[in-house]
């Protein structure tokens, strides 16, 4: 996914002389490709997050399109105020992206943990949030958030084998939820590097499967549309429980008398008291294949 | 150069008279804030930015950030006098339904770059906006206005140091120390000196002058400079309404109805410039 997502970027950055690339000192080896090629447009701007998204909004002012790369929460927790006050409220083209979604850095620890990431940022107005499931998304979603005016988050996860889709994604319209499998009764939903896993479980229990490659703003009438012809949406999500697409879904039903049961499965309102890979961490919080197949049922 | 119809000293002097006229109507904070640096406003933005009133997007325009976003009724004023905007519009500060909140907002009000209020951001962004000029070359400068307890702040030390690393020669800093901020003197809770001490090991060009001396004003901000530049002003908080200065009561108090709004004005008109028309002049008539 992250590779997918240089690539992408790289081929962006050839056509578009605007696109710059800060980082706050992260992506070893990463972004080298990046800065062999456009050494003049990459900037490391030291560990130093709240500055990174100030600086790329005075970037953007004067006409950039500025990624501001680094990992976990840092590019989101610790400048909060600088992506709320400065990149969105100014409209800026700054362009956060977060390596290590969920517990993609499980070993490193609750600090590296991205698992609220989402939930801070849906509220914040006018900020778009790109979630891609596999590589073939990355591209997707990288293309898009550099199309997209305003101030964007994509969150990515290290590079991974395992895809959703065979092939490349063709003719995603921007906001809206891509069916991977049909089936009957209950449908679904995940987005992330567990999106893997999610489908396989509604493969074997003979649901349907859609993967969200955006998380905001969604085409949020069509897809309860869609979604009221099952009885029973299952949200998968590497993410608290509070404020993740499980609440996305969770509102859009708010207020209907009649709509299928929503399940959410995700991180629980605590901090784990252990460390582990990030298999290890999916299966402690029940995100693992088996876990989710006996937990969601028939 | 002269961007208004006045001269700086009545360019200051008109600004002061708004924000007593704004903080009074509204009963809004900050009147002493919006009274230091009221000079140092009048200077840049009469002499020193290159802008264009009648085109605040003109693409080789400089920049001016607020950083102490509260002192937003002394940049309202002066955009107004300088010709962004009507006078007319002053009126709508800090009123229901207005673009005029009590720190700047950039939405609805043309010449303003940066919305401002939470402090230590416009530093890291002037920085950004410098950084991407220098690199490609083009003429903009960016100037922005900091408070001296603002400079507590530990993002304006990350764009500190950034700034002198990219030796960015086209970015000035103006420091408002007016020596208070919210809850006492700032010299308490950082050594009043730290600030220039700070900016020269962090490798800028920095000079201390008097924040309410006109030419120590256009002196200091048109000096040639191949490093980032950082001017620290003296200044004297509510100056210079004696009942005001130095009190820190005037960082939160607005001037109210009888002998605080009546002295302002009183006392204010004692330092108007001659030549100049007050546009208060019939409600001061009875003073």
């Amino acid at each position: 996914m992250r590779d997918a997502f240089v690539e992408r970027l790289i081929e962006l950055a050839r056509e578009d002389e605007s696109i710059e690339l800060l980082t706050g000192d992260l992506g070893f080896g990463v972004l080298r490709p990046f800065k062999n090629e456009f050494p003049d447009r990459f900037h490391n701007v030291g560990i130093a997050e709240q500055l990174l998204i100030e600086m790329a909004t005075g970037m953007a002012m004067a006409g950039k399109k500025v990624i501001c790369y680094s990992i976990g929460n840092f590019p989101v927790l610790r400048c909060l105020e600088q992506i709320r006050n400065d990149a969105v409220y100014s409209d800026s083209n700054v362009k956060i992206v977060e390596i290590g979604g969920g517990y993609t850095y499980g070993q490193l620890g609750m600090s590296h943990n991205a698992t609220e990431d989402m939930a801070v940022l849906l509220s914040i107005p006018g900020i778009t949030i790109y979630t891609p499931s596999d590589k073939h998304e990355a591209k997707l979603v990288t293309e898009l958030m550099l199309k997209q005016q305003g101030t964007t988050m994509l969150r990515l996860e290290r590079p991974d084998s395992r895809t959703i889709h065979d092939d490349p994604v063709l003719g995603y319209k921007s906001g809206d939820m891509i069916k991977g499998l049909s089936g009957k009764g209950t449908a679904v939903l995940s987005y992330g590097g567990i999106s893997v896993i999610a489908k396989e479980v509604a493969r074997e229990k003979g649901f349907a499967f859609y993967s969200s490659p955006m998380l905001k703003p969604l085409n949020e009438q069509t897809i309860a549309a869609e979604l009221s012809g099952y009885d029973r949406v299952v949200v998968v999500e590497e993410h608290s429980k509070r404020g993740g697409l499980g609440s996305i879904i969770e509102s859009m039903f708010a207020g209907k008398v009649k709509h299928p049961i929503v399940l959410k499965f995700g991180l629980p309102d605590e901090y784990a008291p252990v460390i582990g890979s990030q298999d290890y961490m999916r299966d402690y919080v029940g995100l693992s294949k088996d876990k989710l197949l006996e937990a969601i049922g028939d | 150069m002269q961007n208004s119809p006045y001269t700086s000293e009545e360019l200051a002097w008109l600004i002061r008279r708004d924000c007593i006229e704004m903080t009074h109507k509204s009963h809004a904070s900050h009147i002493g804030s919006d009274l230091s640096c009221a000079d140092m406003l009048a200077v840049l933005y009469n002499e020193v930015l290159r802008i264009d009133s009648n085109n605040p997007d003109w693409s080789d325009r400089d920049y001016f950030l607020m950083g102490k976003g509260h002192a937003s009724a002394a940049l309202y004023s002066c955009l107004a006098n300088v010709g962004f905007y009507s006078r007319a519009r002053l009126e709508t500060f800090y009123q229901d339904g207005s673009c005029m909140s009590g720190h700047v907002t950039k939405h609805g009000n043309p010449g303003i770059e940066l919305s401002t209020g939470s402090l230590g951001h416009a530093l890291g962004v002037g920085v950004g906006l410098a950084y991407a000029f220098q690199k490609d070359k083009r003429p903009n400068r960016v100037f922005v206005l900091m408070g001296d307890g603002e400079c507590q702040e530990g993002s304006v030390y990350e764009a500190m140091s950034e700034a002198a690393r990219d030796g960015l020669s086209n970015l000035v800093v103006l420091v408002d120390r007016n020596f208070q901020q919210g809850l006492g003197d700032s010299g308490d809770i950082m050594p009043s000196n730290a600030i220039e001490k700070r900016f020269l090991a962090f490798s800028w060009e920095t000079h201390v002058i008097k924040g309410h001396d006109f030419r120590a004003l256009r002196n200091s901000m048109s000096l040639e400079h191949k490093k980032p530049l950082c001017i620290v002003c003296d200044t004297i908080k509510g100056y210079p309404i004696s009942f005001m200065m130095n009190q820190m009561l005037w960082h939160y108090r607005f001037p109210h109805e009888g002998n605080e709004y009546e002295g302002a004005r009183r006392e204010l008109l004692a330092y108007k410039p001659e030549e100049l028309k007050n546009p208060y002049a019939e409600e001061d008539a009875n003073l």
